[in-house]
């Protein structure tokens, strides 16, 4: 379900600690994105060190009869209410209600920062009138992006530009990427846009090098902004490195990139490459020779799982590729070798296979209706990255084959 | 929560609660979306769903809360073909009819609701009001009274009690409800319909001939008591200790039924009571543990028909001391503010905060307390949830709320206390 164009702003706004989020809107827009923030960080918070970030949201509690008449008052109510609570930073950020209105917030935000000495930052609407909510996270991100200003470079340090840490970042997955830099003897920088502080994002060009993790078009536009506002160089694009063949393939990129990391890369490959072989070896015992099914909607690079469960001697039989309800039209699609690979499966497909092979398991991103069927059945992804990933996946894949399907969704 | 839900939330909630209607939300996709993922914590027990609703693309592939998805268009062409076509087409899944509730936004958008006739002659009923100036109780309230006054309602006598702003916007409301037909039903009387329930169409169809509506929280159904009364000439009744929260004000609550409606409240007394007894006996078990809370901070944040009694309770029963009151509507403020300001502790509505030894607050912001450390004590008495979800009844009113509300205040306090028994000299008398 889609959400709205200023909860792309407000929601990425929320994760920096020392500034407040004005929403210019009625009561309830600022409530939602309130409680959606809460619920989601609270819930996460065992996966995040630090304290847990409260959301500085603020509400200009705009109704039906202040609509007709001039808001700036509300927005000033707002900003002392902030100002009142520490805030010296406040994003200003508009609602469909005050688009539709018409309100200028740039004049009102210069006018209340002079007024109350603090720095109200109007933040940009959508160019379009609520596409979505990536509308609203560009003019924050752009806001953002205007404050890096020219730093002492710290050598080894990279920044990283991704938009899993707006959504739901964990400690171990920024680890897993830090174990390989580690390799390469550099470091993680600054988070783009992790929580932080306002000064965090000051010190972006601190870094000597910038990653941007994810190629989506959200990620791109930003790293994009950042070359061309601050002159740095155009951010390295990766994807989540996640498996041998995903931390090898960073490895060969950023040498690619700063061939001056060449020295290490050959060392730090052969590390990986242990570490990954002393992670299968304890487990192929109990997948060497068993027969499995992958059956995967919308997803369509298994690269990863494919090389792991080959490298534990696992018998792939098929891998059905099922629609979902989006089309991904830059799905990375890698070459399965030998497997059987059959694009727009369905169930029927794979009950028609599961008749007639003898299958020792269902590796799947569809458990819902896998299961229901009562065959012996793994999850087809992990929640870590790195070689955390498939870590965690052959432990669970090892445990799938031992559990019965269970059968609580048919009563208890 | 810093922030507060307004009139709208309100509105979709009593809608919901109500269930005999699509809530067809007129704004853009966001504002559906949260309130999906809030709803559906509210109605915890799934029920198949028709799979007919993914033929409506106002439904986008959910069996609630369809929505128009505002865009572009609508600022120039106003949403009145969409309200039109999308109450048509829900309609058309389900059969029920469509109560349209519009965003601030939505209501800025030129839009003519003149003439708009639904799905077999339903028309779509357009929910009159600015709900963003309203708090969420009255958006719940102005939702519940135009649908069902807008219902076809039989008025023959029946003899049974309604029990209004009652619903699911209260946790374990399940498990409340079900605790005060018990407890009516021990009278003599029969529970006929609690609209908040999600009751069934028999249920709201006879509901005009009660003989008494009991606003079990009055900040959620005054507008709707009066409608009834209007219509069928029921009379009400508004809790003088607030919501039945507490065994103080659960006695109280079925006296003052028993009293108006002629019966005798002996048998729910003693139901009571021979809760209020088992609870006591364990207390006694753990006595340092209440004693304990003698003179310490408790904060109260929620429905004004909560707080009161609630207040009330953890004063009167357990020697706490008020150090912040914050309520959410002003139904029994004055009455919270009387009653503060008699215990000399008239600043706590004003914001004061000392130490805390126990919190009530919101599901939200009681995880909140747990997660961040210390050891005071949360308890969630009000949505937004906290919890993943709840197979144990935690609901807040009758004597089941007794038991969630003890046992969750002294289960949450992080403290350690010597499990030493107390010396039996010093305990009561056999």
């Amino acid at each position: 379900m889609p959400a709205c164009t200023s909860h792309g702003a407000v929601d990425a706004a929320m994760r920096i600690s020392d500034a407040a989020v004005i929403l210019h809107g009625p009561r309830n827009c600022a409530f939602l994105m309130e409680y959606a923030f809460r619920r989601r960080v609270l819930n996460n918070s065992a996966e995040r060190s630090g304290t847990i970030a409260d959301p500085g949201l603020y509400s200009t509690d705009l109704d039906a009869g202040e609509t007709f008449v001039e808001t700036r008052k509300n927005i000033g109510t707002a900003v002392s209410r902030a100002k009142e609570d520490g805030y010296r930073t406040m994003f200003l950020v508009p609602s469909c209600t005050s688009e539709i209105m018409s309100t200028e917030l740039g004049p009102i935000a210069a006018e209340l920062s002079r007024e109350h000495g603090v720095e109200v930052i109007p933040v940009s609407a959508d160019g379009q009138f609520l596409s979505s909510k990536f509308g609203g996270t560009i003019g924050l991100f752009e806001t953002l992006i205007r404050r890096m200003s020219p730093k002492e470079t710290v050598k080894g340090s990279v920044n990283l530009i991704a938009r899993w840490f707006y959504g739901l970042g964990k400690d171990r997955n920024t680890e897993a990427i830090g174990h390989i830099l580690d390799l390469l003897d550099l470091r993680v920088g600054t988070r783009f846009l992790d929580f932080c502080r306002i000064a965090d994002i000051e010190d972006f060009c601190s870094g000597e090098m910038d990653i941007q993790i994810g190629r989506g078009n959200l990620n791109s536009k930003i790293a994009d902004r950042i070359s061309e506002v601050t002159g740095r160089r155009r951010a390295l694009v990766v994807d989540v490195p996640t498996g041998l063949c995903g931390c090898l393939r960073l490895i060969d990129r950023l040498e690619e990139y700063a061939p001056w990391i060449g020295a290490r890369a050959d060392a730090a490959r052969a590390s990986l490459r242990s570490e990954f072989g002393s992670m299968l070896e304890p487990f192929r015992p109990t997948f060497e020779g068993k027969r499995v099914v992958i059956y995967c909607i919308m997803a369509r690079d298994l690269k990863w799982q494919v090389e792991t469960l080959r490298g534990l001697g696992v018998d792939i039989s098929a891998i059905l590729f099922a629609d979902g309800g989006m089309v991904d039209h830059d799905a990375r699609r890698p070459d399965y070798g030998d497997i059987r690979v059959l694009e727009g499966s369905t169930m029927c497909d794979l009950r028609a296979i599961m008749a007639s092979e003898a299958v020792d398991m269902v590796v799947t991103n569809d458990p819902d209706r896998v299961s229901r069927e009562g065959w012996n059945w793994g999850p087809l992804g992990s929640r870590w990255s790195g070689l955390e990933g498939p870590r965690e996946w052959i432990c669970v894949l090892a445990d799938s084959l031992r559990v019965p399907a269970g059968r609580w969704e048919a009563g208890l | 929560m810093r922030l507060e839900a307004d009139g709208l939330m309100g509105a979709i909630v009593g809608s919901e609660s109500l269930g005999i209607t699509n809530t067809l939300i007129n704004s853009a996709g966001g504002c559906r979306s949260r309130a999906q993922i809030l709803l559906r914590d509210l109605i915890p027990s799934y029920e198949p769903e028709d799979r007919g609703c993914c033929r409506s693309k106002y439904f986008s592939r959910q069996s609630r809360l369809p929505c128009t998805y505002l865009n572009n268009n609508d600022i120039v062409f106003g949403t009145g073909t969409k309200i039109s076509e999308g109450a048509d087409s829900v309609s058309s899944v389900n059969g029920l009819r469509t109560v349209v509730v519009d965003t601030l936004g939505a209501s800025l958008l030129c839009t003519d609701y003149s003439g708009l006739v639904g799905q077999g002659g339903q028309s779509p009923l357009i929910l009159d009001g600015d709900l963003s100036s309203m708090g969420f109780s009255e958006g719940y309230d102005l939702a519940v009274s135009s649908i069902l006054g807008d219902t076809d309602i039989d008025g023959t006598d029946n003899g049974a009690v309604n029990l209004l702003g009652y619903g699911i916007a209260d946790l374990g409301w399940e498990q409340g409800s079900a605790d005060l037909r018990v407890l009516l039903g021990s009278m003599g009387l029969r529970v006929g319909c609690i609209p908040g329930c999600r009751p069934s169409g028999n249920d709201v169809a006879s509901m005009g001939g009660a003989a008494l509506n009991v606003m079990v929280r009055p900040e959620y159904s005054r507008r709707t008591a009066e409608m009834l009364e209007r219509r069928f000439g029921t009379p009400s009744l508004e809790p003088m200790e607030g919501a039945p929260v507490g065994f103080d004000a659960t006695r109280s609550f079925v006296r003052e039924i028993g009293r108006s409606i002629g019966v005798d409240p002996a048998p729910a007394l003693d139901l009571i009571d021979m809760e209020a007894s088992a609870v006591h006996k364990v207390l006694m078990n753990y006595d340092r543990l209440p004693q304990g809370l003698h003179a310490k901070g408790v904060i109260v944040k929620g429905d004004s028909s909560t707080v009161y009694p609630l207040l009330k309770w953890m004063y009167g029963t357990l020697g706490m001391a008020p150090r912040k009151v914050v309520v959410n509507d002003d139904a029994y403020l004055s009455k919270i503010r009387g009653f503060l300001e008699a215990a000399g502790y008239g600043e706590a509505l004003e914001g004061y905060e000392g130490d805390a030894e126990l919190v009530f607050t919101d599901g939200i912001s009681a995880l909140e307390g747990r997660i961040g450390g210390g050891t005071t004590g949360y308890v969630a008495i009000g949505i937004p949830q906290g919890r993943t979800m709840d197979l144990l009844g935690r609901c807040v009113i009758g004597t089941r709320g007794c038991r969630y509300l003890l046992d969750e205040a002294f289960n949450s306090i992080t403290r350690f206390r010597c499990g030493q028994p107390t010396e039996v000299d010093f305990r009561p008398e056999h």
